[in-house]
């Protein structure tokens, strides 16, 4: 075992990696306002700078 | 010049981080690359929650980053107070906000994460319930800040406040421990080795230094604007 993990992906395919076991829409909803949000607080701090 | 002195001299200060911002861009960004990767597609399934698991990389970071934040706070209105270094006042002026933000998320990333694994949005748990009280702490020291116009008993106010809102991070993390909490112990911040496998803990670390990095960035560029204008 090392930083890269074994190398494997968890994942057979797109699809099962979007749905992340049924709990597609928590993880990418929780992904996606974290992001936008930290996004959205860099740009308005650059702006303001 | 004692190097120290010479560091919080606005005019280094200023050419400090302009020489070094692009750096901690980049790591940031390798930091989050090599975090999300890893932690989406290489790290396993767990074998109680699936792969919902995995909002762990985002929540987990702004946690600590949230009260990571408020001890640099701390340590700047200790510095304020004491030695009377603007620059300190600057440093908790600017983390108030990015502190709020992160604290946000985290209560906003743990709830979406509770539905799936504990069956409902919110409980009033210890956990949940101090780190909601570190967001109203956060907004509350962001409200003195604008509501006391003279700078100096601004900065004073505020750093008094945080201060005393400081009692309430060990409540925070240790909140676990104290009480019957549905929230999980700690895995990393903790005596001994870290209870969680090598495979989900290296992208975990790699996503803390990122949200690390980020505060760092975003501390940077708003310090400048400070000591420039």
């Amino acid at each position: 075992m090392n930083w890269i993990g074994d190398m494997h992906t968890s994942f057979t395919s797109l699809s099962e990696f979007l749905h992340m076991g049924r709990n597609g829409s928590y993880v990418w909803s929780a992904y996606a306002i974290v992001f936008v949000v930290l996004l959205l607080f860099w740009i308005f701090a650059r702006r303001n700078s | 010049m004692h190097p120290l002195k010479k560091l919080i001299s606005p005019k280094y200060c200023s050419r400090f981080i302009t020489c070094y911002q692009k750096y901690i861009s980049l790591a940031c960004l390798l930091f989050l690359s090599y975090g999300l990767f890893a932690g989406l597609v290489l790290a396993p399934k767990d074998y109680q929650q699936g792969n919902v698991y995995r909002i762990m990389y985002i929540h987990v970071p702004l946690a600590i980053g949230s009260m990571g934040i408020y001890g640099v706070m701390s340590v700047a209105a200790i510095t304020y107070l004491i030695w009377k270094i603007k620059i300190a006042d600057y440093i908790a002026k600017i983390s108030a906000p990015i502190g709020a933000v992160f604290t946000a998320l985290t209560l906003i990333t743990g709830s979406i994460w509770g539905r799936p694994t504990w069956g409902t949005w919110w409980i009033w748990d210890a956990r949940l319930t101090s780190e909601f009280i570190l967001l109203f702490i956060y907004l509350g020291i962001i409200a003195i800040r604008s509501s006391i116009p003279e700078p100096r008993l601004s900065a004073h106010a505020s750093s008094i406040v945080i201060l005393l809102g400081f009692i309430n991070i060990p409540i925070v993390h240790y909140s676990v421990n104290w009480w019957n909490t549905l929230h999980q112990g700690a895995s990393i911040l903790k005596w001994g080795a870290p209870s969680i496998a090598a495979s989900m803990l290296y992208p975990l670390l790699s996503m803390i230094m990122a949200a690390f990095l980020y505060y760092i960035l975003l501390v940077m560029i708003r310090l400048k604007y400070e000591l420039d204008r």
